[in-house]
């Protein structure tokens, strides 16, 4: 449990003390979760998770700060970045799981860079396939493997968001973060083959 | 920050974009992805007399995973198998002036040369097998 | 509360301040019975500035002479001003030492900071005046869409005309807050604001005390001078078809015509056919014609379009649809041509909310925030993005990002950087922000050098660079070299900015007009004695007329007189001369009072202890 660094009673959020209302230096290095005093878990309620980020924002954005000592000043628009990309980082499905798997690798190794036995033979067809439908401007056989794609995303994101939610606060094996890592380098490859399928143009990113 | 003629060319103009046929003895095929970007990068390469004389390779991503590729393909070409296995990603990314953002697609590109003569070895050992056992 | 904080809108046609006085809602600055705003418009005549209405009336004896739409220019290199929009203005420009764009005026040239911040003086100095107080902070609103140069470049504005930018407010975010405040009610808002000269589209959800943008879109060079231009095209065709050979690219001409445009769009805003006539001073000919809301139409419809498309785009970036939309807000000038409305609502798909004039809402929006930075109020947070991505440049001129657009500030991003060459002690990092893959289509920012890394082998150190969006959409950076845990030094080279030199010099420069504006603050702090001084004979005139004689009786009141005329002049000294004469024949009042105060005080110290 965080300990207020001025009234030394127990913190809410790792950025600020709801007791003696004191800003937190410590929490500029605060990990996403214990910025909103929660326990490194999958399970998150949205709609309690914004409430606290809005009511963590009304203490702590610079706007308030205005006239205080530049220091503080100085603090509040750190915190703030602190809690804005700890927000970011939680409310999305994605991003959380990466998140968690960041935080349980530090303790159990994996192999960050690992897919699932034949996924990547199988991406460079389809990016061959894909090429092919691209030069040929096949608009309708590109909208059906766009949605093959999609499908393919989707139920993949459903697959590990159940298994992240089962785990509940547990610390999983390391088996277990293989398997998400996995799913997770999945998804990127999928969504960069979504996004080929949108984009019209041969345009690459350098 | 300035790039060399070099490295803009190899963007411009990739050399040796291509492939070898897949079951040829003489090829190691190495496969590799970048999960940071979801690229995909195939590096092959034909080998005589343990040594390299030439190299294709075909990549789908971005700009630098490409330039990382060419640049592969330009460096094995001509080199023994064990020089080859001894290109370092730093290497390139110090040809290529990488910036850091960029710097797995140099992993990538080692990843490769090494996926692909792993391959080759492999498929050496299976295929003089037969000829041993008879 | 503590000083005061006044809001202003800095437009492209015209500026205004507000403010919020205790205990009541916003307010525009304006003298009773006046307009709130100041035109945009500046003009120097026998070497002297005219600012706003002044200026305005003269720019067609003084086309030449006569700056408007400098907002257009803010923070840009002269080369990213297409020909056919400096074609358009009557003054020149030229390039000044890093490409920044420079505006030629009696053979001087001026950045469009320092004209800026002589309508920024202009609207304090009027706010002084009115409210009788000296002003140093401001809230300074800019379009959503302008990028960090052309917000540093209004900062420097500020700065340059003496004022504190404590915040630079993006502009349908300061309207929003104006709505939001009226009316209480969580929803899906979407702004249009169309100005002068620029456009933004930003959607925000307001829920409870919380107004966050969402996304936010824009374009910083389109607005209502282009519509002007529109019907100025057009005229131009009706006038050589009926003259042939006409001169109409002289800087009268378009001075001109682009007033009669403007004309005309303002009056077919109201009715549905407006006639004109059209001659030039030194030309032969006289054109006269009418124009019908028909003929507008087609001419307005492709800059409107482009607005909607990126309104179409914000609501995709924010993955709302149109029906998601609890409310549409007109913000800008432009936005009451007839015209535009009709668009809106066929897109939105419902009638927009136009009650707060929306010449005025967005200086109202940023009146409540400054009350708000002053700590007048804590009932309402302003969540605001950063409108288009930051990042540097990466091998081959690919942009990398770093910050993704419509990410809510204050945020930062760190990156990790090494050295090439063994013994390398500095590196440099070009920062660019815009939307496009390429470094050279997006806006560079400028050049950070780091110096002072400890000599490594190359590779070997991790200089940590961490680039900060404050929460005025502003960057800032700092870097740290981990292994030695060094901070490494950053040069900081803007590139259409002003440099920390540069600020200091105009600032100096500004010494020399220094007398005006002393007299100015000085005028102030006079007329606010004088009143004080007025109230208090008053207050006491029951005394005076019983202790002092009928003869300096009078004297008094006929220098009270003299002391009121003085102070709706312009003239310290005067106002001061006037006051010591008053402040003479007072004495033996003031002696009398004094004494009578004390001796009641005296007496009120007898009776406390009983």
């Amino acid at each position: 449990m965080l300990l207020c660094s001025h009234c030394q009673k127990p913190l809410q959020s790792a950025l600020w003390c709801g007791a003696c209302q004191q800003l937190q230096s410590s929490g500029l290095q605060a990990d996403d979760f214990s910025v909103f005093g929660l326990p490194p878990r999958y399970d998150v309620d949205l709609n309690s998770l914004e409430q606290s980020y809005h009511e963590l924002a009304t203490e702590l954005h610079p706007d308030f700060f205005a006239t205080a000592p530049a220091a503080e000043r100085r603090l509040s628009e750190g915190l703030s970045a602190r809690l804005n990309q700890a927000w970011q980082t939680l409310q999305d499905p994605t991003a959380r799981a990466q998140y968690l798997i960041e935080v349980w690798k530090a303790k159990t190794p994996t192999h960050e860079r690992d897919l699932p036995t034949g996924f990547l033979q199988e991406m460079f067809a389809l990016q061959e396939e894909l090429e092919e439908l691209l030069e040929a401007k096949d608009q309708q056989a590109l909208a059906t493997k766009r949605a093959d794609f999609l499908q393919r995303l989707n139920d993949l994101r459903y697959n590990y968001q159940q298994q992240l939610i089962e785990l509940k606060e547990n610390t999983p094996d390391t088996t277990f973060c293989k398997q998400i890592q996995q799913q997770l380098n999945a998804e990127r490859y999928l969504l960069r083959l979504l996004e080929r399928c949108s984009s019209t143009s041969s345009e690459t990113d350098l | 920050m300035a790039y060399s003629e070099k490295v803009i060319d190899h963007y411009n103009e990739p050399r040796n974009v291509g492939s070898f046929e897949k079951s040829d003895d003489q090829v190691g095929t190495g496969l590799v992805g970048a999960p940071e970007c979801g690229d995909v990068m195939k590096l092959q390469i034909k080998v005589e007399n343990e040594k390299i004389v030439d190299a294709k390779f075909k990549t789908f991503g971005c700009g630098s995973a490409i330039a990382s590729s060419s640049l592969a393909t330009e460096w094995v070409k001509g080199k023994t198998l064990d020089e080859a296995l001894a290109i370092q990603n730093t290497e390139i990314v110090e040809e290529l002036s990488l910036p850091p953002v960029k710097i797995h697609c140099s992993v990538l590109a080692e990843d490769a040369i090494k996926a692909a003569i792993q391959d080759y070895r492999k498929r050496q050992e299976t295929s003089s097998e037969p000829t041993a056992s008879a | 509360m503590t000083e005061r904080i006044i809001g202003i809108d800095l437009g492209t046609t015209n500026s205004l301040a507000a403010t919020v006085f205790d205990q009541a809602g916003p307010e525009v600055i304006a003298e009773p019975g006046q307009t709130p705003i100041i035109p945009s418009v500046l003009t120097m005549r026998e070497g002297k500035w005219l600012v706003g209405q002044e200026a305005l009336v003269r720019s067609l004896q003084n086309p030449t002479q006569t700056l408007h739409s400098i907002k257009r220019l803010m923070g840009r290199s002269l080369e990213e001003i297409p020909a056919e929009e400096q074609a358009q203005l009557p003054y020149q420009l030229r390039s000044g030492e890093r490409g920044q764009v420079l505006i030629c005026l009696d053979e001087q040239a001026f950045t469009p900071q320092e004209i800026s911040a002589k309508i920024l003086k202009a609207v304090k100095y009027r706010a002084e005046t009115i409210l009788g107080e000296t002003l140093q902070k401001a809230v300074i609103t800019v379009p959503a869409y302008f990028d960090d140069v052309q917000r540093q470049a209004t900062r420097d504005a500020a700065r340059l005309a003496g004022l504190d930018a404590v915040r630079i407010l993006n502009e349908p975010t300061a309207a929003a807050i104006a709505y939001g405040l009226d009316e209480r009610k969580d929803g899906k808002i979407a702004v249009y604001d169309l100005g002068g000269g620029t456009f933004d589209i930003s959607l925000l959800q307001l829920t409870g005390k919380i107004f966050k943008v969402v996304a936010t879109n824009g374009d910083t060079r389109l607005g209502g001078d282009d519509f002007d231009q529109a019907i100025v095209g057009e005229l131009t065709l009706r006038i050589q078809q009926e003259f042939e050979n006409t001169e109409l690219h002289s800087p009268l001409a378009r001075q001109v015509l682009r007033q009669t445009a403007e004309t005309i769009k303002i009056g077919l805003s109201q009715s549905n056919e407006i006639e004109y006539t059209i001659s030039i001073e030194d030309q032969s000919w006289s054109h006269q014609g009418s124009f019908t809301t028909a003929e507008l139409q087609p001419l307005l419809a492709p800059v409107i379009q482009r607005t909607l498309q990126r309104c179409q785009q914000a609501l995709d970036q924010a993955g709302w649809k149109v029906e998601d939309l609890d409310e549409v807000v007109l913000v800008g000038g432009s936005t009451v041509v007839p015209e535009v409305r009709r668009q809106v609502q066929q897109f939105f798909g419902r009638a927009p909310q136009v009650a707060i004039d929306p010449y005025k809402v967005v200086a109202l929006g940023a009146g409540i925030q400054g009350h708000l930075l002053a700590g007048g109020r804590r009932d309402f947070l302003l969540l605001d993005v950063i409108p288009l991505a930051l990042g540097i440049e990466t091998v081959g001129g690919t942009f990398s990002k770093l910050i993704t657009a419509n990410t809510t500030v204050p945020t930062e991003a760190k990156d990790l950087y090494t050295t090439h060459v063994d013994n390398q002690t500095a590196i440099e990092i070009n920062i660019y922000q815009g939307e496009r893959e390429l470094v050279r289509d997006c806006r560079c920012l400028g050049r950070f050098k780091l110096r002072g890394i400890p000599a490594m082998k190359a590779g070997l150190p991790l200089v940590e660079v961490t680039f900060r969006v404050d929460a005025n959409g502003i960057l800032s950076v700092s870097a740290l070299e981990k292994r030695s845990q060094t901070d490494a030094s950053i040069e900081v080279i803007p590139f259409h900015g002003l440099t920390q030199q540069e600020i200091d010099d105009l600032l100096e420069a500004s010494y020399e007009h220094a007398i005006e504006d002393f007299n100015a603050r000085q005028l102030i702090e006079f007329r606010q004695t004088a009143e004080r001084v007025l109230q208090g004979i008053e207050m006491h005139w029951a005394i005076a007329e019983k202790a002092l004689p009928p003869t300096d009786c009078t004297a008094i009141r006929q220098q009270m007189e003299i002391v009121r005329q003085r102070m709706q002049g312009q003239d310290p000294q005067v106002l001061k001369s006037e006051m010591d004469r008053l402040g003479d024949l007072t004495r033996s009042l003031a002696d009398t009072v004094m004494g009578q105060a004390v001796l009641s005080a005296l007496q009120e110290q007898e009776t406390t202890p009983v």
